[in-house]
């Protein structure tokens, strides 16, 4: 099938060159940005980016598979896109191994400064940066509907212990406490927090990261998998499959107390006239855990040859790090912005503290951003079975440990 | 020249899509295994020779058992609904009804609906929190149960009670036209004899039906294998991996976890096993015929 694409991609870059001419200054772009809040935010990085005299050629392709898949075909076929939303770490690493990337260290010499750590080690290849970064979206949030919790009677639980225990007030009112859509993506969060919860980010590094034998058989494993057994019970009937925006409704109308989910959820509320950090009580989970697990939404620089893609993509390059545009897009976007030291007036209470824990080093890149994909793959396929499975904690510690090993 | 032309014409005629034929679907299948013996990642490279090992993986990776063992869960189950009921309606719509063409449209009319379509349609209807499940409580019935689609070890009849209501309308009417082919005078001698109707169907009927049930069986099996669509758009493989089938294994492999050797082998096992299954049944049946 891909070979197949792969060919038919090669035949439509073909059709592109030859029908339309590239002028000096003109990037091309692909991204998967294309719903309201995404739009708008993008709309401040192109008009930015036109004032400094380049012309900005739209490509979106919706649904961020599908765009990767598109900008994957076009470099196969020997025409690639001047940038594309890409991710950082590893998936940009396989891309820059190829030799399909630029480096852009000529406006970005002093990056490393201005960008976390984190951020800076996996948007370089061999100590140059092959990608800009633009915003930051936070995983391991804890999000609670203030009208739920003080209608129970309870604070925001500070550790899944608390949470757990909580959970019978929560269903003596009728509410749901933890609402969650059982799709693996989402169900992801939930196990990465827990993780945190019972060893901390080394234990998380240890699991996620290097998917160590050892630490996968662990006995902090086996107290992650009896956490993670009781999320079961947390949960509604229908939560099996169901999306992340229908999941969030069950918040935001308060029908159910917790969910745990990136800060995109955000635009959820705002859609429903709610103010986070207000209506809706947001904490990193489990507090003091001193990890907030992120994606990063970064364009990639491709190995285009023409001097003048090459000043266009320069442009770009410097652009994205423009301290107001990185402001002005992620309060568009819900995110927060990858460049330090950006003044917080104007975030919400929540990208507040995302900010802060930006700051204090706490950031985490996604797994799925550093450890081997099929790996994390396995890692997931045996969480999620075990969620919607009868399997004690034991064997879902085994059957997770196994089908990692089963990768190498 | 004029000779020539006028004896290979239907060679020349058709060569092209021989050729295209040969490249787009015989050389691929053959690309694709090639891929599979490499450590391809995210991009096909034939740098990387590892033999079977990428098969060995697959033997090892609970998920693709799941897929595997799915698809004839799946497939027998979806054969024997199908075409047993398939059977059954396009006999009842036979006995000469009023208003045939009504009842025919009505078990036809989902097949005009794409299995996007028709996943989504049943993915509101199984929902336990606002489909069929939740319409019974407001009647009244509050025990009733019906949580195929969020339980593990059931969803797969979703898959089949959703991939039935669509095909069908296909098997009624290649049944149908079947049985409008049969001769009256086999009725007239079987009523003469004084034979019930059921045992003319089962002991004369169907068996002359055979014809028929090499196509559907065929029509059938390829929709199975295929049935990527369906499982996308009503379960995504879930609850957990559940619902998976090797078509979604395979897409994931290549597209999400970007392992296209992982990925071209499952590919490469799914064609060893439809060919396992379907080169047998075509041989004897068409044996049997000729």
């Amino acid at each position: 099938m891909f070979t197949k694409l792969g060919v038919l991609g090669t035949a439509m870059a073909f059709a592109l060159t030859t029908t339309t001419p590239v002028f000096a200054g003109t990037a091309e772009v692909i991204h998967w940005w294309t719903s309201g809040g995404e739009a708008a935010a993008l709309k401040i990085l192109v008009e930015a980016y036109e004032k400094t005299g380049n012309t900005w050629k739209d490509n979106p392709v919706a649904g961020g598979e599908a765009a990767r898949m598109v900008a994957r075909t076009r470099i196969l076929g020997g025409d690639p896109p001047t940038s594309m939303q890409w991710q950082v770490g590893a998936p940009l690493m396989a891309l820059a191994e190829e030799g399909q990337l630029n480096d852009i260290d000529a406006v970005a010499k002093d990056w490393d400064t201005l960008l976390p750590k984190v951020i800076a080690d996996n948007a370089k290849f061999e100590g140059k940066y092959v990608s800009a970064p633009i915003d930051i979206h936070g995983h391991n949030w804890l999000w609670g509907n203030q009208a739920v919790l003080d209608d129970v009677g309870i604070a925001m639980p500070k550790t899944w212990d608390e949470l757990i225990a909580s959970a019978d007030k929560i269903r003596a009112k009728g509410y749901i406490p933890l609402a969650l859509g059982g799709q693996s993506w989402q169900e992801i969060f939930v196990f990465e927090s827990i993780l945190v919860d019972v060893g901390g980010r080394d234990f998380l590094t240890k699991v996620t990261y290097d998917l160590d034998d050892a630490a996968l058989r662990s006995p902090e494993m086996l107290k992650a998998f009896e956490t993670f057994a009781k999320v079961r019970d947390l949960v509604d009937p229908g939560s099996p499959s169901r999306d992340w925006n229908i999941t969030g409704g069950l918040l935001i109308n308060g029908k159910a107390a917790y969910m745990i989910m990136g800060d995109w959820l955000k635009g959820e509320f705002v859609a429903a006239g709610k103010v986070p950090g207000k209506d809706i009580a947001c904490e990193v989970f489990p507090a003091g855990g001193k990890t907030l697990v992120f994606g990063t939404d970064s364009f990639a620089m491709t190995a285009v040859k023409d001097p003048a893609l090459r000043e266009a993509q320069l442009a770009l390059a410097a652009t994205i790090m423009d301290p107001v545009v990185q402001k002005e897009f992620s309060l568009r976007k819900g995110s927060i912005p990858p460049r330090l030291g950006i003044d917080k007036t104007g975030f919400d209470a929540c990208a507040q503290i995302a900010m802060g824990e930006a700051a204090e080093g706490h950031l985490f890149l996604v797994p799925d951003n550093v450890a081997d994909a099929t790996s994390i793959g396995a890692l997931v396929d045996q969480m999620t079975t075990f969620l919607h499975s009868k399997m004690t904690p034991q064997e879902g510690v085994t059957a997770m440990a196994d089908a990692v090993a089963a990768t190498r | 020249m004029r000779r020539f032309l006028q004896r290979h014409m239907s060679q020349i005629a058709l060569s092209p899509s021989l050729a295209l034929i040969a490249i787009f679907l015989y050389g691929f299948i053959a690309y694709t295994a090639a891929v599979s013996t490499t450590n391809s990642k995210a991009f096909p490279r034939f740098d990387n020779f590892v033999g079977l090992e990428q098969y060995w993986r697959l033997l090892h990776t609970p998920r693709w058992h799941v897929a595997f063992t799915n698809m004839f869960l799946f497939g027998g189950l979806f054969l024997l609904v199908t075409i047993s009921l398939g059977l059954v309606i396009a006999i009842l719509i036979d006995q000469r009804i009023r208003a045939e063409s009504f009842f025919r449209s009505i078990v036809m009319y989902p097949m005009a609906m794409s299995f996007v379509v028709t996943g989504i349609i049943w993915q509101w209807l199984l929902n336990p929190t606002l489909g069929i499940e939740v319409m019974v409580h407001q009647l009244g019935f509050t025990s009733f149960r019906l949580d195929w689609l969020t339980n593990p070890d059931t969803v797969i009849w979703a898959l089949v009670v959703a991939a039935f209501w669509q095909g069908c309308g296909l098997v009624m009417a290649l049944f149908l036209a079947g049985l409008r082919g049969i001769d009256e005078d086999i009725w007239k001698a079987a009523a003469i004899d004084g034979i019930p109707a059921w045992r003319v169907y089962v002991f004369i009927v169907i068996p002359m039906l055979a014809p028929v049930f090499l196509t559907v069986v065929v029509l059938l099996a390829l929709s199975i294998v295929r049935s990527f669509d369906l499982v996308v758009a009503l379960t995504n493989g879930g609850p957990g991996v559940s619902s998976d089938l090797p078509s979604v294994f395979m897409f994931d492999m290549a597209f999400r976890r970007t392992n296209l050797g992982l990925s071209a082998a499952s590919a490469v096992v799914m064609l060893g096993t439809v060919l396992a299954i379907l080169i047998p049944y075509l041989y004897a049946e068409t044996r049997e015929r000729a």
